[in-house]
């Protein structure tokens, strides 16, 4: 019988190498003297390094997860956590040194932000290395900067908000984020302002053998409205890499947030990325994510709707290849009645790859009136890797309606044998069936991110195979 | 206190629902053996074998493991009745090779129930196998059954489950045969301060093999339920099927469910699927029922048993269906 081959994603060309030219790289380790060096490399005030130190001591006493993939090659004695490049943050690309702006040229980003962005943050290793946003905006009171900026600027912002939603003791990895954060965005859209146009941070982690701990805090005031879009990629070393983000979102009355994530990280990385946002009264949390990259990921996006009527909804499509294990799910509490949620997951794995959907609505007792629909499908396109889907539905109320499906399998040969009787090659057929599978997904995504998806989805067909 | 009853996998919550929480005096009864691996059934060979077991009945209050090897196909019911107190049972049941057989294993009004029970059904036997429990409303009860399927091994299993305060059910099946099918049908039906926790697992290994759960069951009162299916697609099951749902009827807003229906698959060429619901009784039916005539409390007793329906219909004749529906109607508060 014809097999038909579909290809890994191609990440191969974020993989180019800048020379690790950095001004100040940090012992790999962890400890309290590093936490205070690093503290004391950004010149911070007293409260941060507290926090810094009460995370560090959490993070010592949390036990690794005891769930998801193993996180055995993961050596934090080998891990740099800081390492600052050689260049300051400029609101001009033409001031960004030379290397780090060809790197960024060639991840498109300045293409981007002249086309149809609102503002662009870059991220170089630990340190935003640009930072722009259009005039127009800054004149409405839209605030978006690095966080180290917003933490001397606003610091009574960033006081009321800063590990609100993400919790210090949430899980080990958590904890090590906020002992030894660096960089990042804050963006605060003002009561009832909408942008048109969306905001993108892109994080890039250039140095073998050290780790990113970027936060970024977004609050949307009441009535007001964002969408921002969060890159990440990485160049593949033979060492372990660890990105350890943080991802705090407000979403206040009335208010709506599209977070878009397409995340190529290289295969050497340990993506531990926390996300969350709180949802507030008739608001709008919309998640779109694309996990191709990293060798593991444990990412598992939350939405708390915490006020009336609040709406969440999560579309997101990830790619296993050879060497990948890509544990990821959504998360939702329904805590206000009316609230509703819509989730709709999708996986492909091939060449070994692992591809687990974990997930958890929970359903408050207050929640009466809300809805939940959840589908979850995975594909695998050969018989060496593996789909697993590991859903929790904890329902506390009578008044709700929700339900949960989810399939996996292969591409059916029936579906395949109806388009070649249209006339499709075999080839033609699969990829048309590929691409219709991560539809939903690119479909959310703004036009150029979608090209950019299915320029990722690269199907590589070969016929006559037995 | 210990916890039992873990799922094979750990999800990204860690709140009760991997395991469940046994005080200590149970622990000195018996109740920390409950798990798969330390299941307390013989592996050896039968101890007894009945040549003809048509019609009989076993209950000889067992105390101890017991084999048995049905050997012969009958129509009619081979039944086990377990009614003591405070008892144990360890029952270790073999159907041969091209056997048609329906089993029902009776158990009833325990204050605290272990029963362990082994089934291997060989090579093109075919069995319908009821677990009908039917406890005191106040009593402990663990549950473990341990199911192997052989080539072309066929078994529907009717799992029903009504009464006790606090009901443990681990239902392991090894669908170890080529074209091997193993259909899972269960009621539940918790009230009061009620504590269910179900755990369904299915490996399957064989090729062509048909891994069904189908579970229905209402929630009154603060019932509390864990309810959590694995289905595990294991490489080389190749053409095979996986399939579970669950459906929850919540009648109480203090009632709580919670359900785990999880698919692991490693094996490309498979239909792996499941869905689950929870939701209360829709408010149009109870509109037009009530507007025939019916109390509301009618209404919804109505609706929740034609629910349950779907899986007493399925029943073979040959299982008391009669007595099951009777039971079904005066859990739910809906006999004369």
């Amino acid at each position: 019988m014809n097999k038909t081959k579909v290809d890994d994603i191609n990440t191969a060309w974020f993989d180019f190498v800048d020379a690790d030219n950095f001004e100040f790289k940090m012992t790999a380790g962890i400890d309290e003297n590093i936490v205070r060096e690093i503290s004391k490399q950004k010149n911070e005030p007293q409260w941060v390094l507290d926090l810094r130190l009460k995370a560090l001591q959490i993070y010592e006493k949390l036990p690794m997860p005891t769930w998801g993939p193993d996180l055995s090659e993961l050596n934090m004695n080998e891990i740099s956590t800081y390492v600052r490049p050689r260049a300051k943050k400029q609101t001009s690309w033409d001031d960004v040194p030379e290397n780090i702006k060809q790197t960024f040229d060639k991840l498109g980003i300045p293409k981007a932000e002249r086309e149809y962005l609102a503002g662009v943050g870059a991220q170089y290793d630990s340190e935003v290395v640009y930072h722009s946003i259009k005039d127009e905006l800054i004149k409405k009171g839209v605030i978006y900067t690095d966080f180290d900026s917003a933490i001397r600027e606003y610091p009574d912002l960033v006081k009321k908000y800063f590990s609100k939603c993400t919790p210090l003791s949430e899980h080990k990895f958590i904890a090590l984020h906020y002992a030894v954060f660096s960089g990042g965005s804050f963006v605060y859209v003002p009561k009832g302002v909408k942008l048109d146009q969306p905001l993108q941070s892109y994080f890039r982690l250039n140095s073998p053998e050290s780790g990113q701990f970027e936060h970024t805090l977004i609050i949307v005031e009441e009535g007001a409205s964002l969408h921002f879009i969060e890159g990440c990629s990485a160049p593949k070393y033979s060492k372990i890499n660890l990105h350890a983000g943080c991802v705090e979102l407000f979403v206040m009355d009335g208010a709506t947030l599209r977070y878009s994530t397409i995340e190529n990280w290289a295969k050497n990385m340990m993506n531990l990325n926390t996300k969350k946002a709180i949802v507030g009264k008739d608001a709008n949390m919309i998640w779109v994510s694309g996990s191709f990259g990293s060798h593991i990921s444990m990412l598992y996006p939350m939405s708390i709707l915490s006020g009336e009527n609040a709406r969440t909804e999560y579309t997101g499509i990830s790619f296993a290849g050879a060497t990948q294990n890509l544990d990821t799910g959504f998360k939702v509490v329904h805590a206000a009645p009316h609230t509703k949620s819509i989730v709709s997951a999708k996986s492909i794995s091939k060449n070994g790859g692992i591809s687990t959907y974990r997930g958890l609505v929970r359903i408050m007792p207050n929640a009466a009136h809300s809805s939940c629909s959840v589908s979850c499908d995975g594909l695998m396109l050969d018989d060496i890797s593996r789909s697993d889907t590991i859903p929790v539905n904890d329902v506390g109320t009578a008044d709700v309606q929700f339900s949960h499906e989810a399939k996996v399998g292969k591409i059916s040969e029936k579906a395949i044998f109806y388009l070649m009787s249209r006339g499709l090659t075999r080839e033609d057929a699969v990829a048309l069936i590929v691409r219709g599978f991560a539809n939903p997904i690119s479909k959310e995504l703004p036009m150029e991110y979608a090209v950019e998806m299915n320029r990722l989805i690269n199907l590589e067909l070969v016929g006559g195979i037995g | 206190m210990k916890y039992v009853n873990p799922t094979p996998i750990r999800t990204s919550i860690n709140y009760g629902i991997n395991s469940f929480a046994v005080a200590d005096e149970l622990i000195n009864m018996g109740a920390v053996q409950y798990a798969p691996q330390t299941a307390l059934v013989p592996t050896g060979k039968s101890n007894v074998k009945y040549a003809n077991t048509l019609g009989q009945t076993f209950d000889d209050k067992l105390k101890f493991a017991h084999c048995y090897t049905i050997l012969d196909s009958s129509n009619k019911l081979v039944t086990f009745d377990f009614d003591n107190e405070n008892a144990t049972y360890n029952t270790y049941i073999t159907v041969s090779e091209n056997v048609n057989t329906n089993i029902l294993i009776n158990v009833k009004n325990s204050n605290f129930n272990f029963s362990a029970c082994k089934i291997d059904v060989c090579k093109n036997a075919h069995v319908n196998l009821m677990f009908l429990c039917n406890f005191d409303k106040n009593s402990t009860n663990f549950m473990q059954f341990d199911v192997n399927l052989s080539d072309f091994a066929k078994l529907n299993t009717y799992f029903i489950n009504f009464g006790s305060k606090t009901s443990v059910a681990n239902y392991h099946a090894n669908l170890n045969g080529e074209n091997s099918t193993n259909n899972l049908y269960s009621i539940y039906l918790g009230k009061d301060d009620n504590k269910l926790d179900l755990n369904f697992h299915m490996d399957v290994y064989g090729k062509n093999s048909n891994a069904i759960m189908k579970v229905i069951g209402a929630l009154q009162d603060s019932a509390d339920k864990h309810f959590k299916g694995t289905i595990n697609l294991h490489k080389g099951c190749t053409k095979s099927v996986g399939d579970e749902t669950e459906e929850c009827l919540m009648l109480s807003n203090t009632a709580h469910s919670i359900a785990m229906p999880n698919i692991l698959c490693d094996e490309e060429d498979v239909n792996g699927k499941h869905a689950t619901s929870v939701g209360k009784v829709d408010d149009k039916v109870l509109f037009y029922l009530m507007s025939r005539g019916l109390t509301k409390q009618e209404a919804i007793m109505l609706v929740v048993n034609a629910g349950f329906q779907n899986i007493i219909s399925l029943i073979p004749p040959v299982f008391p269906t009669t007595e099951i529906l009777k039971q079904t109607l005066k859990e739910l508060n809906y006999e004369n």
